[in-house]
């Protein structure tokens, strides 16, 4: 997106409704909020790069307030990684997390947010840390250990002790409660 | 110990031209053959330059598909292989060049594998060594190729763009790729197609779109998810489906049936508003008769004859109503058959592998990203850790029950359903005794003003106190019989009251066919009231419900720090639904107008409950598994919706309609009128004649009932084969993942060795024969 602009043309629109699993009135919607966003906390950028909004922003909104995991899905939802979101990059993220979209896009995001080192699997650490953010560190370190063990047990199929994202999909599959839980309203 | 210098070198040599790995000397240890033919993968290209027939020999013992195991390393095979030695950045540099984890790459084919219709053409995904601008062009080409094969996504570039799992401005690019490269087909016939197709796709993103724009009460449902979660507002969007249901069925009863009605007065130039009409006094909103009881609402008002709409077109009331009543069954019995299946196949046949995966599905989905506020996120994160703590143990503690106390604990659940079978019994009888005694006996005591208004509200009344009270001693006999799990015990209470309601309604049913036209002269239109008075008491007594046992308890939960603010009952409140919904559905053939009763009905329960939850209600601590109960919940919607068909279909074919009013006076049973119909077609063409005879006889519907068997066996057949081979692929996947590690020690063993003797970088060579070896055969 370029810089502040208060509406879009016909072609940017329907671009994005192609891309994304909104359609016009959501995407207003979502513009609107992230105006909003700028205006409260504008950061200083560069003539001719997008306009961003800074991760404390992101983070301290209504619908991330509360979520353990919202840096990571800030930083995994931002292309370079600090987590500050330009338009683009806020509403991808919304429409990922919006009711319309499949399994299919929410679990390589599922996975990746979960995928602490980022090394492209879930390996013992990446699921320790995952639990301590569920639980905000109230389960001792053997319980840890025991339920990390669990679920390895239960879903690594090759038996390497980490989960790659092919055996991940393929238990995500089996999740029932994961596209109603993985989802955001905004 | 000797060293043996490998011939070998020789051809790492040739091979390598600058690497120094060729000084590799082996011990007599086992390690030894591994390592040697570690470096016969990797540095030969495998085209065999055998110097010995003895290495040649072990060569040809170890290959990579057999099963590690088979040689030195006996034991290896029946334990997991664990990773040996540290991983130093060079291997880990080659770790994270393995196909397996470019994560986009594997994402994109694992979502368009699943948008492909399962027949189309496998294309070989291209898996190289990933660099990210090339990611793009990689995609683009391979969505090319899926759209030059498969027609099916040709047109919707949109879907086939949406699910690549890259970024928004990359999905832009490769739309704008897609879109340039994108050529017209030349034939004419190709043409036509394309357009037709463009046609149909842009109708059905309009209709999506539209659907997306209703978007009713979107706000409300935010405030609720945002406080209570995804458990609550199940309950809500449950609601919310109920409501859409009703309205195609209210339209069509009223273009169909309410509006020809009331052509048929226009043009008959009676006097206007109704004949023989009591005056309106306002008690008709509760009990339905009076002023409402010969007006469009009630079956009985129906004519009979034969509406002139326009000149010369005549619209047959008694066709249309039976048509009209079979058509939004249908309807209904479709929207309910698709959904329920759905569910259940999301639901239960996915997720019912054989490892019921607890552990995991706690971790994965066990946050709900829809909180928003403070308090309930805190009692999210103390739900997630009791459940945790719960099951850590519970599954430390085996608890097996002894035999004795098995037979007892049986004994008591015996006992406590034969109690249960005793209430349901009495409960029907009491219904059917307050149904005849006070039901009836209103066409005598209709003078008495008094008992005008009170005997026909009487069996509601009971009905729905009924409703209240008896699942209050089945939740108390149920703490006796001590379920192991607290999903048991929902699921045994929901079946007790559903069977409640159904053993009333049963009875209720049985008294409107049997009894009821024996005595009163128009039973359909009683049989009419009675429902309304239902539903709208019913309504009342949730208002009640919500009034009561919310809004005084929080009054008293402020005032006394003993008595708790009420949870939000979701079971219970879904089960009414479900009632007030199969009340709905056997009432529409004798009150035309009840879809719009129960609309309006639906619509204040929203708000009154939405209200009354955000304002009254704390958030519950125990966990709700809603994707499981959803289904529940539609399939007991599903059975009362067959059950009210047959109820239905009793009375439709089976018994006689009233004389005095209604379309079907002056037949036997209302299903005659089909026949009449049938025969009017067979007299007008012999043609028709033959088709009912045809399909009348006994040959054609056994013929059919066998081909449906045959269906249903062959369906079976392909979906046990399906299991055996899913079966299959986890073991060779098991296997598949054993050699990985097992060849990933051995590189790492080599790269040891090397370290040892000052050799630090694979070199160049090595990485060279790493990204021919990993592109698939046939494109080097």
């Amino acid at each position: 997106m370029g810089n502040k602009e208060s509406s879009f043309t016909e072609v940017q629109l329907e671009a994005y409704q192609d891309c994304t699993f909104f359609n016009r009135k959501d995407i207003l919607r979502v513009f609107k909020r992230f105006k909003t966003l700028v205006n409260m906390a504008p950061m200083t950028s560069n003539f001719g790069s997008p306009v961003k909004i800074a991760l404390k922003t992101v983070e301290n909104m209504t619908e991330l307030r509360e979520n353990p995991f919202r840096r990571r899905i800030c930083q995994v939802f931002s292309v370079d990684g600090t987590g500050d979101m330009a338009f683009d990059e806020f509403l991808d993220m919304f429409s990922v997390f919006s009711e319309t979209a499949p399994r299919e896009i929410k679990t390589p995001y599922a996975f990746k947010i979960y995928d602490y080192d980022g090394d492209n699997f879930l390996g013992r650490s990446d699921l320790e840390k995952t639990l301590q953010a569920l639980t905000r560190a109230s389960l001792a370190p053997e319980e840890i250990k025991f339920v990390v063990d669990k679920v390895l047990e239960e879903t690594d199929l090759d038996d390497d002790g980490m989960l790659s994202y092919i055996e991940f999909e393929h238990v995500i599959s089996r999740a029932p409660d994961f596209l109603t839980t993985f989802h955001i309203r905004i | 110990m000797t060293h043996r210098h490998y011939p070998y070198r020789y051809s790492y040599q040739k091979q390598q031209k600058n690497t120094e790995v060729n000084k590799i000397t082996a011990d007599e240890s086992g390690s030894d053959i591994l390592q040697q033919t570690a470096s016969e993968h990797y540095f030969e290209n495998g085209d065999g330059d055998d110097h010995s027939a003895e290495l040649r020999h072990r060569r040809n013992r170890i290959s990579v598909s057999v099963p590690p195991g088979v040689m030195a390393f006996d034991g290896m095979f029946q334990q997991s292989i664990d990773l040996q030695g540290e991983y130093d950045e060079h291997m880990s540099e080659l770790l994270q060049q393995l196909p397996s984890r470019q994560l986009e790459d594997v994402a994109d084919m694992a979502a368009r594998t699943l948008l492909r219709k399962r027949t189309s053409h496998i294309h070989r995904a291209t898996i190289r060594l990933n660099r990210d601008e090339e990611l793009e062009e990689r995609i683009v080409e391979s969505i090319e190729l899926d759209l030059s094969s498969n027609d099916e996504l040709a047109e919707d570039l949109g879907a086939a763009v949406r699910t690549i799992p890259t970024t928004l401005s990359k999905k832009r690019n490769i739309k704008r790729k897609l879109t340039q490269r994108r050529k017209k087909p030349k034939t004419k016939w190709l043409l036509l197609k394309y357009h037709l197709t463009r046609l149909g796709r842009n109708m059905m993103f309009e209709k999506r779109r539209m659907s997306r724009a209703l978007d009713l009460w979107r706000s409300h449902l935010l405030i609720i998810e945002g406080s209570f979660g995804t458990s609550v507002v199940s309950y809500f969007i449950f609601l919310k489906w109920v409501l859409l249901i009703n309205i195609p069925v209210f339209l069509l009863t009223f273009c169909f049936l309410v509006i020809p009605q009331i052509l048929f007065r226009w043009y008959q130039k009676n006097p206007a508003g109704y004949k023989d009409a009591e005056p309106f006094r306002g008690i008709e909103l509760l009990t339905g008769t009076g002023y409402f009881e010969n007006t469009e609402m009630y079956y009985g008002f129906y004519t009979n004859q034969t509406v002139e709409i326009f000149t010369g077109s005549f619209y047959k009331m008694n066709y249309a109503y039976i048509l009209t009543c079979s058509g939004y069954y249908i309807l209904c019995l479709l929207i309910l058959g698709y959904s329920y299946l759905r569910s259940y196949r999301k639901y239960y046949i996915e997720a019912g592998s054989t490892i019921n995966m607890y552990y995991f599905n706690l971790v994965v989905s066990g946050w709900d990203y829809g909180i928003t506020s403070t308090e309930t996120s805190e009692l999210k994160h103390r739900s997630l850790y009791n459940e945790f703590k719960e099951i850590l143990s519970g599954s430390q503690i085996e608890h097996k029950l002894e035999r004795d106390e098995l037979v007892r604990v049986w004994m008591i659940r015996g006992a406590v359903w034969m109690a249960v079978i005793c209430l349901l019994a009495l409960c029907g009888y009491a219904t059917f005794e307050v149904s005849t005694s006070l039901s009836i006996n209103r066409e005598d005591t209709v003078n008495a003003t008094n008992k005008v208004l009170v005997s026909p509200l009487a069996m509601p009344v009971v009905l729905s106190l009924i409703q209240l009270f008896v699942p209050m001693i089945f939740t108390f006999l149920e703490a006796y019989e001590a379920y192991q799990m607290p999903k048991y015990e929902l699921y045994v209470h929901m079946f007790r009251e559903m069977a409640l309601k159904a053993t009333m309604l049963a009875v209720l049913v049985f008294f409107w066919l049997d009894i009821a036209p024996r005595s009163i002269k128009c039973w359909e239109t009683f049989v009419g009231e009675e429902l309304y008075r239902l539903v709208v008491i019913d309504l009342l007594f949730a208002l009640g419900y919500s009034f009561f046992m919310e809004y005084i308890r929080k009054l008293i939960a402020h005032r006394w720090a003993k008595v708790a603010k009420a949870e939000f009952a979701i079971g219970r409140h879904t089960l009414d639904l479900v009632y007030s919904q199969s009340l709905c559905w056997l009432g529409i053939f004798y009150s035309p107008l009840l879809p719009a009763v129960v609309i309006m009905k639906l619509v204040i329960l929203f708000y009154v409950k939405r209200y009354s939850v955000v304002h009254n209600c704390s958030p519950s601590v125990k966990p709700w598994r809603a994707s499981r109960t959803h289904t529940i919940f539609v399939g007991y919607l599903f059975i009362f919706f067959i059950l009210s068909c047959v109820a239905v279909g009793f009375g439709v074919f089976l018994i006689k309609p009233s004389d005095t009013c209604g379309p079907y006076q002056n037949f036997t049973t209302t299903y005659e009128v089909i026949y009449t119909l049938i025969d009017s077609w067979k007299a007008e063409s012999p043609v028709m004649k033959e088709i009912f005879a045809f399909i009348d006889s006994p040959g054609f519907i056994a013929g059919l009932l066998i081909f449906f068997f045959m269906v249903l066996y062959y369906t079976r057949t392909i979906s046990l084969s399906h299991k055996a081979m899913v079966d299959l692929f986890k073991l060779q996947l098991i296997s598949e993942g054993k050699d990985k590690k097992f060849l990933m020690n051995l590189l790492n063993q080599v790269k040891i060795r090397g370290n040892k003797r000052g050799i630090t970088h694979p070199g160049p060579a090595l990485l060279k024969n790493m990204e021919s070896c990993s592109a698939l055969p046939g494109e080097s």
